[in-house]
C-alpha cells in the first residue's frame, strides 16, 4: 500500500496513445469468466480477510461476482440492477445501482475497462498509466470531490487484454485487492 | 333628444354612474372554487375536505423532465431543483437526491436507538451483537466499496440504516445518477409543492407561467421538455377553458342578439335601449353581491350574466304591447301589474337560494334577485321615457300567431306528457350527478399525463385512506403504532401492497422511552461487546463510538415530528399529519388495494370509537354532495310554495293562480325528463338553471293568462312571447353547445326549458278561463 501512495509521484504523464492501445485489446472481447482471490484490509480489522470465488462478465453491462469462500454470496450487477443473493441466510436484496453512487462509479470503471472504452473511463476518472514490470498498470482517481472522500483510487493491472489485478483503495484506509485467474 | 333630459333618465344616469364607480373601485372577482363545494357537515368532514382541497397533497405538482440522455437529465434535474427552490413559489422541491441536511442526519443518527425498531428486540445482548458483527464483517468483506451511509464503528447493529430503509417509499421511483427517474429511464422526475393553495387560481397561474418559462432561462435546460401535472394545474386549466369558452360564446351571442333585435325592432335607439335594463341589472347585482359578500365569484358573474334570458324580456314586453296611439308610459301602466307579479314570483324562487350552504349558490341568489329587480325598475321608470310615442311595433308575426292559434287539443297532449314526465323523473334511477369532477371540462391528455407521472412516482391510491384521530401528537403516534401490526398482517395477506405510517418517521415518546430503558449502561454493554467480538477479526477498540452513542441515547429527550420540519421528508410528514382545532389527524395512504372487504374487516374492531376510520374520499364527497342537493331540493320546493302563495295573493284567486302555476310546473317536469333522456345527470347547476326556467315560465304564463279574453291583447302577448323566447333560445342554445359541462348544463336546461315554457304558456293552461278564446 505504501508503494501505491508513492506511485503518483513517480508516474510519467500518461500518453493517450499508450492508454488507447491498452484498452483497445478489450474491445474485441465480449465475455469473460474466471476465478478470483480477494484480500481485504480495513482500519477496523485486526487482520486481513481472504475471499475466493468466480467472476463472470458479459458485454456490455453484466457483472457477476460469486463468493464461494468463506461464505456463499452471489452479487449480480446487470445494467442498473443490483442483486445480492446470500445462500447462507437465504436473503436476496435487489436495488438500483443509481441509489449507491459509490458502487456505481466502481462498477463503471470495471465495465469501461472491459469494454475498452477510454472515454467512458475518463468521464469519472483521471486516468494515468503507471510503468509496470510486466504488462500494463492503470491508475484511476475519481474526478468527483464527494466520491474522493470515500474512494481514493483504483489500480488495474494486466497483460494484453487480461485484467490480472483490480485494487480499490479507500480514502479512510483499507483496501481490496482482487487477483484474477481467468480465461476469455 | 328631450327624453335624455327627463328626470327619470337623469336619476338613472346618476345612480348608474355611482354604482359603476362603486363596482369599479370595490368589486373583487375571485375564482376560489371551494365556494361552490360543500363545506362539510361533521367536523371530520370539514377537516377532511379542507385537507383534500388545500392540504399539502393538493399543492403538489408532478414534474417530468425529458429530451436528453439520463446523465444529462440528472444534471438538469439537480439544476432545476435549485432554480425552483430559489424561485419563491415553492416550499418544497424534491428530486430524489439526498434529502436530509448533514445536521438533520446527525440528529437522526444521534437518536438511532430510539427511532429504530431494532431497539424493540434485545439488540444489545451478546448473541445479537455477535450476529450483527458477523453480518457487518460479511458486508465489509463482500462489497466492493464501503458505503458512506454505513457507519460500522458507530452503528454496528445498523439501527440508523434500518430506520432509513423503513422510510424509503416502497414502489417509489428508481434512482439513477442520484435522482428520480421514470421506469424506462428516459424521464427525470421531480415533485414541487407550491406555497399558494391549489384553489387560489390567480396565484397558481403565476406559478404555471414561471414553470413554463423556467427551462428557457438556462442554456443547459433549453433543449429539454418539462411536463407538469397536479391538482392545481387541473383547476387552472379548467378555469382557462371555461373563461375562453365564456368569452367566445358571449361575443357570438351578443352579436347575434343585437342583429336579431335590430331585425325585429328596426330602430337603433330601441335596440340600444333594450339592453339598458339588463346592463343596469347586472351592474346593480355586482354591486349588491360586493356589498354583502365583499367579493364576487367568477362563476356567479358568468351565471348571473345569463339572467339576460329573463331581463331582456322586460323591454320586449313593453315594445310588443304598445298600441299605435298609446304612449309607452300608458302601455307600461297596463302591463305593470303582470310585470310586477312576474318579478315577485321569480324573486320568490331565488329567495330559497339565499339559504344555501354553498356561498356560491347564495351569491347567485342575491345576484339574481338584485339584478332582476333593478332590470324591472329600469323598464318601469326609465324605458318609457326613451321609447318615442310615435313608434309602432313593426313585427307582425301573423304566421306565427296563426300557427299557435289553431292547434287545439295540444293541451291534452301536453298534460299527458307532464304526467309521464312526473312518473319518469320520480322513478328515474340515475337522476343526480354526484361526482363534482364531472362538472369540470374534460382534460383527457392532461389526465393521461397525470396518471403516467403518478405511476412513475409510485404515488399511492388517491381515493382510499385510513384516517387516525387523536387529541395530541403523542396520542396520534401511539395510535398509529398500535395500528401497525394489523397493517403488516394485511400486507402479508395481500389485502394491499404497502402503506405509509407516520410513526415510522418518529415513534411516540412512550416508545422512545421504552427503547431507552432497554439500552444497557456503558460498562455492561462494553462487556457484552467484548464477548461478542471473540474470534472475529475486528480490532478490540474499533467500536468505542458505538458504546458512547448507545450510552448517550439513554438520556436524550424524545424526538418529535418537528425534526422533519422544512426538509424534503417533511413533505411526506405534512402529507400524513395535520391538526385542526385541538384534534390531530393522520392519513395512512394505502397502495394497490386488492380486497376492500378484507380491509374494512381488518380495521373494524378498532373502528368503534371512530379514532381509526377507513375513508373513501370519493364516496365521502358524493355523500356530501347528495346531502346538499337534498337540502337544495327542499329549498326548491319551498320556493315553489312561495311562488304559488304570491300568485294566489296577487291574482286573488286560487284557480287563477293554478292556471298560471301549473303550466310552469308542467314545463319544468318535461324539461327535466328531456334532460334525463338526453343523458344528462342533474347537478346543482341544473337546479339553478331550472330556477331561471321558472322565472322565464312565470313571465310567459302570467302574460299569457292575463288577458285571454281580449283577443287583440292576446295577440300582442303572443308576439312578445315569440320574440322573448327566440332571444332566450338564441343565447342559451349557443351556450348548450359549449364543451364545458357546467356551461353546457346551464345552456341546455334553459334552452329546453324556454321552449317548453313557451308551449305550456300558450297551450298548457289546465282548464279554460272564463270566456277565453284566441281570435
Amino acid at each position: 500500500m505504501g508503494l501505491g501512495l508513492l506511485l503518483p509521484m513517480m508516474a510519467p504523464a500518461a500518453d493517450d496513445g499508450q492508454l488507447a492501445a491498452i484498452l483497445a485489446g478489450f474491445a474485441s472481447h465480449d465475455t469473460f469468466s474466471g476465478t478470483f482471490t480477494e484480500v481485504k484490509t480495513s482500519g477496523i480489522l485486526a487482520r486481513s480477510v481472504e475471499l475466493q470465488g468466480e467472476l463472470i462478465y458479459h458485454a456490455p453491462a453484466y457483472l457477476e461476482k460469486h463468493i464461494r469462500q468463506p461464505y456463499d454470496e452471489r452479487q449480480i450487477i446487470d445494467g442498473d440492477r443490483v442483486i445480492v443473493d446470500n445462500a447462507d441466510d437465504g436473503q436476496r436484496r435487489e436495488l438500483s445501482l443509481g441509489t449507491v453512487p459509490e458502487l456505481k462509479i466502481v462498477v463503471d470503471s470495471l465495465r469501461a475497462t472491459l469494454a475498452g472504452n477510454l472515454d467512458a473511463l475518463r468521464q469519472n476518472y483521471r486516468v494515468t498509466s503507471v510503468p509496470a514490470a510486466v504488462g500494463w498498470h492503470l491508475r484511476l482517481t475519481p474526478r468527483d470531490a464527494e466520491l474522493e472522500e470515500t474512494l481514493r483510487e483504483i489500480h488495474i493491472q494486466g497483460q494484453d487484454a487480461h485484467i490480472r489485478e483490480f485494487r480499490i483503495v479507500q480514502t479512510a484506509g483499507g483496501e481490496s485487492r482482487v487477483t484474477i485467474n481467468g480465461a476469455h | 333628444m328631450a327624453a335624455l333630459r327627463h328626470p327619470a333618465f337623469l336619476i338613472w344616469l346618476l345612480v348608474f354612474g355611482l354604482t359603476g364607480a362603486y363596482v369599479a373601485t370595490n368589486s373583487r372577482l375571485v375564482t376560489d372554487m371551494s365556494q361552490f363545494l360543500p363545506t362539510g357537515a361533521s367536523p371530520l368532514q370539514v377537516v377532511l375536505l379542507e385537507q383534500v382541497r388545500s392540504g399539502a397533497a393538493s399543492r403538489l405538482l408532478l414534474l417530468g423532465l425529458d429530451g436528453a440522455p439520463p446523465s444529462q437529465l440528472a444534471t438538469a434535474s439537480k439544476l432545476l431543483r435549485g432554480k425552483l427552490e430559489s424561485s419563491g413559489f415553492f416550499d418544497l422541491v424534491h428530486n430524489g437526491a439526498q434529502n436530509l441536511t448533514p445536521d438533520r442526519q446527525a440528529t437522526l443518527f444521534q437518536y438511532r436507538y430510539l427511532l429504530s425498531t431494532s431497539g424493540d428486540a434485545d439488540a444489545f445482548s451478546t448473541e445479537n451483537l455477535r450476529l450483527a458483527l458477523q453480518r457487518q464483517l460479511r458486508i465489509l468483506t463482500s462489497s466492493m466499496v464501503q458505503l458512506a451511509q454505513n457507519d460500522v464503528q458507530g452503528d454496528p447493529t445498523s439501527a440508523y440504516l434500518g430506520y432509513l430503509l423503513g422510510l424509503r417509499p416502497q414502489g417509489g421511483p428508481q434512482l439513477q445518477h442520484g435522482v428520480w427517474f421514470g421506469k424506462d429511464g428516459s424521464e427525470a422526475l421531480l415533485l414541487a409543492r407550491t406555497i399558494a393553495p391549489a384553489f387560489s387560481l390567480e396565484a397558481q397561474q403565476e406559478v404555471m407561467a414561471y414553470l413554463q418559462g423556467v427551462l428557457q432561462q438556462d442554456a443547459e435546460l433549453q433543449s429539454l421538455r418539462l411536463q407538469i401535472s397536479g391538482p392545481a394545474l387541473f383547476a387552472q386549466q379548467a378555469k382557462d377553458i371555461i373563461a375562453g369558452e365564456v368569452t367566445r360564446i358571449s361575443m357570438v351571442t351578443t352579436v347575434l342578439m343585437l342583429l336579431f333585435l335590430a331585425l325585429v325592432l328596426r330602430n337603433t335607439t330601441l335596440v340600444v335601449c333594450s339592453a339598458l335594463p339588463l346592463l343596469s341589472g347586472i351592474l346593480a347585482a355586482v354591486a349588491g353581491v360586493t356589498l354583502i359578500y365583499g367579493s364576487m365569484h367568477g362563476i356567479t358573474l358568468a351565471f348571473g350574466a345569463t339572467l339576460v334570458g329573463v331581463a331582456v324580456d322586460y323591454p320586449l314586453h313593453l315594445f310588443a304591447h304598445k298600441r299605435p296611439a298609446e304612449t309607452a308610459v300608458s302601455t307600461l301602466h297596463r302591463i305593470w301589474p303582470t310585470l310586477r307579479l312576474g318579478l315577485i314570483t321569480t324573486v320568490m324562487g331565488y329567495l330559497a337560494m339565499l339559504f344555501s350552504d354553498f356561498t356560491g349558490l347564495a351569491q347567485l341568489g342575491v345576484f339574481a334577485i338584485v339584478g332582476l329587480t333593478v332590470a324591472v325598475l329600469v323598464t318601469r321608470w326609465v324605458m318609457p321615457v326613451l321609447v318615442p310615442d310615435a313608434w309602432v311595433t313593426p313585427w307582425q308575426l301573423a304566421g306565427f300567431t296563426r300557427v299557435f292559434a289553431t292547434r287545439r287539443g295540444v293541451n291534452v297532449v301536453l298534460w299527458l306528457l307532464s304526467a309521464a314526465a312526473l312518473v319518469f323523473v320520480v322513478t328515474h334511477e340515475h337522476l343526480w350527478e354526484n361526482d363534482i369532477a364531472a362538472l369540470n371540462p374534460e382534460q383527457k391528455a392532461q389526465k393521461l399525463l397525470d396518471r403516467h407521472l403518478r405511476d412513475q412516482l409510485g404515488a399511492p391510491d388517491t381515493r382510499h385512506f385510513i384516517l387516525v384521530r387523536a387529541d395530541s401528537e403523542e396520542a396520534l403516534l401511539q395510535r398509529c403504532e398500535q395500528l401497525q401490526p394489523r397493517l403488516d398482517a394485511m400486507v402479508a395477506h395481500q389485502v394491499f401492497a404497502h402503506y405509509e405510517l407516520i410513526s415510522r418517521y418518529v415513534p411516540s415518546a412512550a416508545t422512545q422511552r421504552q427503547r431507552q430503558q432497554r439500552i444497557p449502561e456503558r460498562a455492561s454493554l462494553a462487556q457484552a461487546l467484548t464477548q461478542a467480538l471473540t474470534g472475529l477479526p475486528f480490532k478490540a477498540d474499533a467500536f468505542g463510538r458505538f458504546l458512547d452513542g448507545a450510552a448517550a441515547s439513554r438520556d436524550l429527550a424524545p424526538l418529535t415530528l418537528a425534526v422533519y420540519k422544512n426538509t424534503a421528508l417533511g413533505q411526506q410528514v405534512d402529507n400524513l399529519v395535520f391538526h385542526h382545532d385541538d384534534q390531530w389527524f393522520s392519513l395512512v395512504p394505502l397502495a394497490q388495494i386488492r380486497d376492500y372487504e378484507m380491509l374494512a374487516q381488518g380495521l373494524a374492531p378498532i373502528g368503534t370509537d371512530d379514532s381509526v376510520v377507513l375513508l373513501d374520499l370519493k364516496a365521502e364527497s358524493n355523500t356530501l354532495m347528495s346531502r346538499y342537493r337534498d337540502r337544495a331540493l327542499w329549498l326548491f320546493a319551498l320556493g315553489a310554495g312561495g311562488i304559488l302563495l304570491v300568485l294566489v295573493l296577487g291574482l286573488r284567486s286560487v284557480a287563477e293562480a293554478l292556471r298560471v302555476f301549473l303550466p310552469v310546473a308542467g314545463a319544468l317536469l318535461v324539461t327535466t325528463m328531456a334532460l334525463l333522456l338526453a343523458g344528462e345527470r342533474l347537478s346543482l347547476f341544473h337546479l339553478a338553471s331550472l330556477l331561471l326556467v321558472i322565472g322565464v315560465g312565470l313571465d310567459y304564463s302570467l302574460f299569457f293568462q292575463r288577458h285571454r279574453a281580449e283577443s287583440e291583447e292576446c295577440h300582442k302577448t303572443l308576439k312578445a312571447l315569440v320574440v322573448c323566447a327566440i332571444t332566450t333560445i338564441l343565447v342559451f342554445g349557443i351556450l348548450a353547445g359549449a364543451t364545458t359541462p357546467v356551461l353546457h348544463a346551464i345552456g341546455l336546461t334553459v334552452c329546453v326549458g324556454t321552449v317548453l315554457s313557451f308551449l305550456y304558456a300558450v297551450y298548457g293552461a289546465p282548464f279554460p278561463a272564463r270566456s277565453t278564446h284566441l281570435n
